[in-house]
């Protein structure tokens, strides 16, 4: 009696589960709405100055303490996901439509010429390391290249070094559908191409779809992370890569570790995402039943 | 009562290779000649036949029985008449006529636009193997319903949409019950004779001329057979010309109105459902009906001697010849044709006539 109910195992899931979906969400509104969340801190320094937890600017203490210029780390960081994160994610976009139009491709008109080409880029992207690739590009442009075509042809050989994987799987997927009876008793109900496709065929993707956004997305953050920390950037672009790089400059600071710790946090949580996501939704249970 | 759908003179040849890509897994996994070996037959510039000079009718009203091994064409018939040949295939000549009596249309001088205006409103069709012939990811009635959209008329609406699916699921013999508690989910979730069911459902959904339907209790129980065959029955019985792909003699011997017999894509035999399967005169039809097992009587079942070859090509003569248990000189070099003195009841066969 008296004894206060400790929270049963499917309760602290539920709780779990709903943090969660809460810090999706505010991930999610921090990259869709970014201005609202992350106001672009003013540079209040002239030079460089050691993170502090005051901030001079509202006078009074920062969560997150300010970084080197002085600015609110918290805002930096709302700044640095909304930058990371849009890139990643125009980058598997830009992956998924090239994965969907060549795998679906291959998968229907079962091209042998298509089918070398995939299998000699597979082949290609197993035995040449992409950040070789992407070291040698990067340093390759003159210093007064416009940055945007630096970082467009970065963009470029990540979106192609993903594509030969992905157009593969998508193709066995479209093959093994095609062949299947309810594919031939659409297309005897008179069904187009594109209905066949549509109704039949892109349902049974999804699965894949979604674990090919779950690949290339951490793919796409590591990568400009990974650049970003390693000084081959776009000067305007602040993305997490500069946060951590910058943090880690101050590293003997204590306020400066902290902000390093939180930081990696935030990156390991971005690129994580779409397998939480996944998780969360139980993408095996839908796709037991596929194709 | 009159013709639905003609077929006359069909003749399909594959050229190189048989496209085994295109054979559904059963085939592929049975005995099939077509598909158990690879086929190094074809020869001259057509290739290898598949099927030849088919002419068959299917009347309204009527349910028309296609039976033969494994890998005789049957299938490839359908697909003819669907204008879903695999690449390797193609019709070499006759004319596949929806309609002959009235306004007959080629089928075959349809580009696959024109043709589509046919499949799934005046020819139904119902694959092989029910499990797989479903789309995992959709529910029964959203099987259905999207065949009904494809009748695009005044009633194109929504609840005229869902009074016609709920209708064909009726008709396909699915009680009210199913339809309240069962129709809204996958094909995992339901038995295989339900599954069956939708499948006749979504064929007869825009009330077709005639019903295609290719092996349509292969996987089934018993009880699950007599019923589904009974729902085909009484689709006919409403005015439908169903042509009813099988090898299973014994299930259909009592609801077929006539039997045609096909060996090596050829039609060996063809007549009423008495005649064909009572008093059946070709060898390679007395040999299939020699293998069905009987409740009623105790006997060791005869199979037919060896198996079907790849193909007919190099074969001169009669094409059953190698198996036959009756054959003559003569059966070797002269290639018997179905007999024309009795329209009814016609057999290829040299002694037969
Ligand atoms: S024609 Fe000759 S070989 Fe052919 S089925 Fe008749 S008897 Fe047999």
């Amino acid at each position: 009696m008296g004894h206060k109910a400790m929270p049963t195992g499917s309760v602290r899931q539920r709780c779990g589960r709903y943090t969660v979906w809460a810090l999706l969400l505010i991930t999610g509104l921090v990259v869709v709405v970014p201005s609202s969340f992350t106001a672009q801190p003013k540079r209040e320094a002239n030079s460089f100055a050691p993170p502090s937890w005051y901030d001079r600017t509202v006078q009074h203490e920062c969560v997150l303490g300010t970084d080197y210029l002085g600015r609110s780390y918290a805002a930096v960081l709302g700044r640095a996901i909304s930058a990371t994160t849009r890139v990643a994610f125009f980058g598997t976009a830009a992956v998924l439509f090239g994965v969907l139009a060549v795998g679906t491709l291959q998968g229907s008109t079962q091209s042998k010429l298509l089918g070398a080409i995939l299998a000699s880029g597979n082949l290609g992207v197993m035995a040449v390391p992409q950040v070789a690739v992407l070291i040698t590009i990067a340093t390759s442009w003159s210093r007064t290249s416009p940055a945007w075509m630096v970082n467009t042809s970065m963009m470029a050989v990540l979106v192609l070094f993903a594509i030969p994987t992905g157009a593969r799987l998508i193709a066995e997927r479209v093959r093994s559908v095609n062949q299947t009876r309810f594919v031939a008793a659409s297309q005897a109900f008179g069904a187009s191409w594109w209905y066949t496709f549509r109704r039949d065929v892109f349902p049974h993707l999804l699965e894949d779809i979604a674990w090919i956004v779950a690949s290339v997305l951490p793919m796409f953050v590591a990568v400009e992370v990974g650049l970003a920390y390693l000084g081959i950037e776009y000067r305007e672009f602040e993305g997490l890569g500069r946060a951590l790089a910058k943090s880690f400059g101050s590293i003997f600071n204590g306020i400066a570790q902290f902000q390093l710790v939180v930081t990696i946090a935030v990156i390991l949580w971005v690129a994580l995402i779409p397998q939480i996501i996944l998780k969360l939704l139980n993408v095996r249970g839908f796709a037991e039943e596929s194709v | 009562m009159s013709d639905a759908l003609r077929i006359e003179g069909l003749s399909v040849y594959g050229q190189g290779q048989y496209d085994f890509g295109r054979q559904n897994a059963d085939e592929r996994e049975s005995n099939d000649p077509l598909s158990g070996q690879q086929n190094t037959a074809a020869s001259g510039a057509r290739g290898y036949e598949v099927i030849s000079q088919v002419n068959l009718s299917l009347r309204a009203g009527k349910v028309l029985g296609l039976v033969g091994e494994t890998g005789c064409g049957k299938t490839t018939l359908i697909n003819s008449i669907l204008g879903l040949l695999p690449a390797s295939l193609s019709v070499a000549s006759g004319r596949i006529l929806i309609d002959p009596e009235e306004q007959p249309v080629d089928l075959l001088q349809l580009n696959n636009r024109q043709r589509a205006a046919y499949l799934g409103l005046r020819i139904g069709y119902v694959p092989q193997d029910v499990r797989s012939g479903l789309n995992p990811l959709m529910s029964a009635r959203q099987t259905v319903r999207e065949g009904a959209k494809r009748k695009r008329d005044r009633k194109h609406q929504r609840s005229a949409i869902t009074q016609r699916t709920d209708d064909a699921l009726r008709r396909a013999g699915l009680s009210d019950d199913f339809l309240r508690s069962d129709a809204d989910r996958r094909p995992g979730r339901l038995s295989g004779g339900q599954c069956q069911r939708v499948l006749i459902a979504q064929a007869i959904v825009n009330e077709p001329s005639v019903l295609l339907l290719d092996e349509p209790t292969a996987s089934l129980d018993p009880t699950s057979r007599h019923q589904v065959l009974e729902t085909i029955r009484r689709l006919a019985d409403d005015g439908a010309a169903v042509c009813l792909v099988t090898h299973d003699l014994a299930a259909i011997a009592s609801m077929v109105d006539s039997v045609a017999v096909m060996y090596l894509g050829r039609l060996v035999e063809i007549g009423s459902a008495d005649q064909v399967l009572r008093h059946s005169r070709h060898p390679y039809t007395r040999g299939l009906l020699g293998c069905v097992p009987r409740l009623d009587e105790k006997r060791t079942l005869q199979p037919i001697n060896g198996e079907a070859p790849v193909s007919g090509n190099g074969l001169t003569g009669c094409r059953f010849y190698p198996r036959c248990p009756l054959r003559q000189i003569q059966c070797e070099v002269d290639e018997p044709q179905l007999s024309k003195a009795q329209l009814e009841h016609q057999v290829a066969c040299h002694v037969a006539e």
